[in-house]
């Protein structure tokens, strides 16, 4: 009887004592991948307009970097592999094949219809997590299941700019657009915030592209937006074709806010504070270059992966996924206020800054904007407003 | 008439500790300079050019100097707190935030924050004895009382590491809620105080087992749960109270070192991120770095009684008795 409580004990010790230590101590390793659908540039956009070409894989290799630094304490080792090609079909044919070597998350920049195909084609146990796409039907209606989205929807961005509006009681605004599929989603999106925060739409102009503005801009946009008195002009050019040239052009001496002028982003070089300076100076020490929203988005993507593989100690996709859903999880994020996830259609909560080419001008949410479950919640589609559940394809 | 003896008398009645000035030492982040307070009239005395960017700031051993990281100068100064003059630099590696001293006063420890990287620095010989790698963004630093235990924090690691003095290796880490800012020793050394700033806690760690064994969280009335983010602490010695100022919350809270339970809010400047206790242990003086002020806390009467303009974001705070 003794012998067996013996054994017993030492079973017990080694159970309660000397696994967990064995168990703690494994290494582990994450295996990464970003995919990023290059884009194109009709010749009229400036060059300086132009994103990097390595913008969002950068901010995922910082992201890598930071990681790996904390990772050596813990014996736990981050990896990453990119790729980026133009067409979807090429895309698709790269995810394949990182889905045969074990790779079962992958960071994604990429057009609307390349998401709903690479959801389509992948396994359903491959995490996608969209660090490009604003969309906001990923949203609301097409719910994507085990996807995550760190980059702010359209409705997010423009409800964020209302919100300034609103505050400035610069109720009045004319509406421009241009004619890509962008800008209509965006335009949308605009309405919607216009609505929703009772902002009143003077008129609504599509810019007709029959000119070179770099040449003309000054008179061209001055009897463009010669209509009733406004605010603001608020510009929808996701394509950077007109939107750059309004400012300072307009016929009322008058604010220009949207893809232009004032603008909602992520991220800016102009962010300092909340320890922002460190990442940075980090990120323009390696890369010799300003970190962009999409940089940051990338990095944001990275980090809320690896923070949960320190916290949950596994690298197992699925109980990472489930840590990033649930209350415990909270990212520092160089914003002033912890980041976490909308559990219903897995949306980044993340507050906006507004800012103009030399400074930040405020974050939204602007304070006096109130949501019974987080003020972060006044950005971007409301849960009641969202068919999506996702929570059970995250099980 | 009163006569010269009658004076002397009437002196003698205060101990000397109440006659000695205290001055509060504080470092304006984005001013470049130090404003000298005189705790007894709580009014700005001194305004003294220093490096750039300066933050943390420390007292001697001796009492007679102070040291400052100078972070964008990528230095420590040293300052000479009879003369007001910088009358040296320590040799602290790229952009020291904060830094601890060792009890024998010789070494001191410096978190460079772009980095990664804890300094060791030898303060008699001006020479860096030792860098040891950390996490990303090492903030707070912290000597046990005995002198054994080097703690720093990674803001972005989200860990505490345990270095050994001997040594200079580090022995442990301790994952952490989000972005660890401040480390502080009870007096007896058994315990360590570290606040988390997203995490919006404070985690008393049991210095044997470098285990958490108690998470401290805040509810300020009135006040998003967001807006909570704990930076400074500060203990009493008397293992009373513990302070920790609660950044953009505005508030500090008094908590209870022995029941870990807070008994107190209290409202101060806008982001409040450090604190200073004077050498009686019965004022506090909080950094309040968007408002750009300082409030002065009276502990016997738990109450905030006075706010002090200084420079652009007020960082550090020392307060001494010698002059």
């Amino acid at each position: 009887m003794n012998r067996i409580q013996m054994i017993l004990n030492i079973f017990l010790l080694f159970w309660w004592v000397l696994l967990p230590q064995l168990v703690m101590a494994k290494p582990l390793t994450l295996k990464l991948a970003i995919l990023v659908e290059t884009p194109t540039f009709a010749s009229a956009v400036p060059d300086y307009l132009r994103p990097a070409a390595d913008q969002g894989i950068a901010g995922a290799k910082q992201a890598i970097a930071d990681s790996n630094r904390t990772g050596k304490f813990l014996k736990h080792h981050y990896q990453l592999q990119s790729f980026s090609a133009e067409s979807t079909t090429e895309l698709v044919a790269q995810a394949l094949l990182w889905q045969q070597q074990a790779i079962d998350i992958m960071l994604v920049d990429v057009s609307s219809d390349s998401l709903v195909q690479l959801r389509q084609q992948l396994a359903a146990d491959v995490l996608l997590v969209n660090i490009g796409n604003r969309d906001n039907q990923f949203r609301t209606k097409n719910c994507l299941p085990n996807t995550l989205h760190i980059s702010a929807s359209y409705s997010m961005q423009t409800d964020a700019l209302a919100q300034w509006l609103k505050q400035r009681r610069f109720n009045k605004v004319l509406l421009i657009s241009g004619n890509t599929i962008e800008d209509k989603l965006y335009t949308a999106a605009v309405k919607q915030s216009l609505t929703k925060f009772a902002l009143q739409l003077v008129a609504q102009k599509k810019w007709s592209f029959n000119t070179d503005l770099r040449r003309v801009a000054g008179k061209e946009l001055q009897a463009f937006t010669q209509v009733d008195d406004y605010d603001v002009v608020w510009v929808a050019d996701k394509a950077q074709l007109f939107g750059q040239n309004l400012a300072y052009n307009t016929w009322l001496s008058r604010l220009v806010v949207g893809t232009n002028g004032l603008r909602a982003n992520e991220w800016s070089y102009v962010i300092e504070a909340w320890g922002a300076a460190q990442l940075q100076n980090r990120f323009y020490q390696q890369f010799e270059r300003h970190m962009s929203a999409k940089d940051y988005n990338a990095w944001l993507a990275v980090r809320a992966l690896t923070e949960a593989m320190t916290q949950v100690q596994t690298n197992q996709t699925q109980l990472l996924s489930q840590y990033m859903l649930s209350d415990q999880f909270s990212l520092a994020a160089y914003k002033g206020r912890k980041l976490s996830f909308r559990a219903w259609n897995g949306q980044l909560r993340q507050p906006m800054p507004l800012t103009q080419a030399q400074a930040l001008v405020t974050t939204a949410p602007i304070a006096g904007f109130y949501h019974p479950r987080s003020e972060l919640d006044t950005l971007g589609i409301d849960k009641p407003l969202s068919r999506c559940n996702l929570m059970q394809t995250f099980q | 008439m009163i006569n010269k003896g009658c004076w002397l008398g009437f002196i003698s009645l205060f101990p000397p500790y109440l006659l000695a000035a205290d001055m509060a030492y504080v470092s304006n982040e984005k001013d470049d300079s130090l404003s000298v307070i005189d705790m007894n009239t709580m009014a700005v005395v001194n305004t003294i050019e220093v490096g750039e960017r300066p933050r943390g700031i420390l007292l001697s051993k001796d009492k007679q100097q102070l040291y400052i990281c100078a972070s964008e100068s990528d230095t420590i100064q040293i300052f000479d707190l009879k003369t007001h003059q910088v009358i040296g630099e320590l040799p602290s590696g790229e952009d020291p935030e904060q830094f601890s001293l060792h009890p024998n006063g010789k070494w001191l420890y410096a978190a460079n924050e772009d980095d990664a990287l804890l300094t060791v620095i030898d303060v008699p010989n001006r020479s860096v004895i030792s860098q040891i790698d950390v996490g990303i963004e090492p903030e707070g630093v912290a000597v046990s009382p005995d002198g054994k235990t080097v703690i720093v924090t990674s803001e972005t690691s989200n860990m505490v590491h345990w270095i050994d003095s001997k040594t200079n290796k580090v022995v442990h880490n301790t994952v952490i809620d989000a972005r660890p800012r401040y480390a502080q020793f009870n007096r007896s050394g058994e315990l360590l105080w570290v606040s988390s700033e997203i995490g919006g806690t404070v985690s008393i760690l049991d210095t044997n087992t470098r285990e958490i064994i108690h998470k401290i969280s805040f509810a300020p009335q009135g006040i998003h749960q967001d807006k909570v983010q704990p930076v400074g602490v500060k203990l009493t010695d008397d293992g009373r109270y513990a302070f920790v100022a609660l950044g953009p919350a505005n508030h500090i809270a008094v908590v209870d070192q022995q029941t870990y339970q807070v008994i107190n809010y209290l409202l101060v400047g806008r982001r409040v991120w450090q604190l200073a206790l004077n050498p009686q242990q019965n004022k506090l003086l909080t950094t309040n770095g968007v408002s750009g002020d300082v409030s002065i806390i009276d502990i016997d009467a738990m109450k905030v009684i006075k706010s002090i303009r200084v420079g652009r974001y007020p960082w550090g705070a020392v307060i001494t008795d010698e002059q």
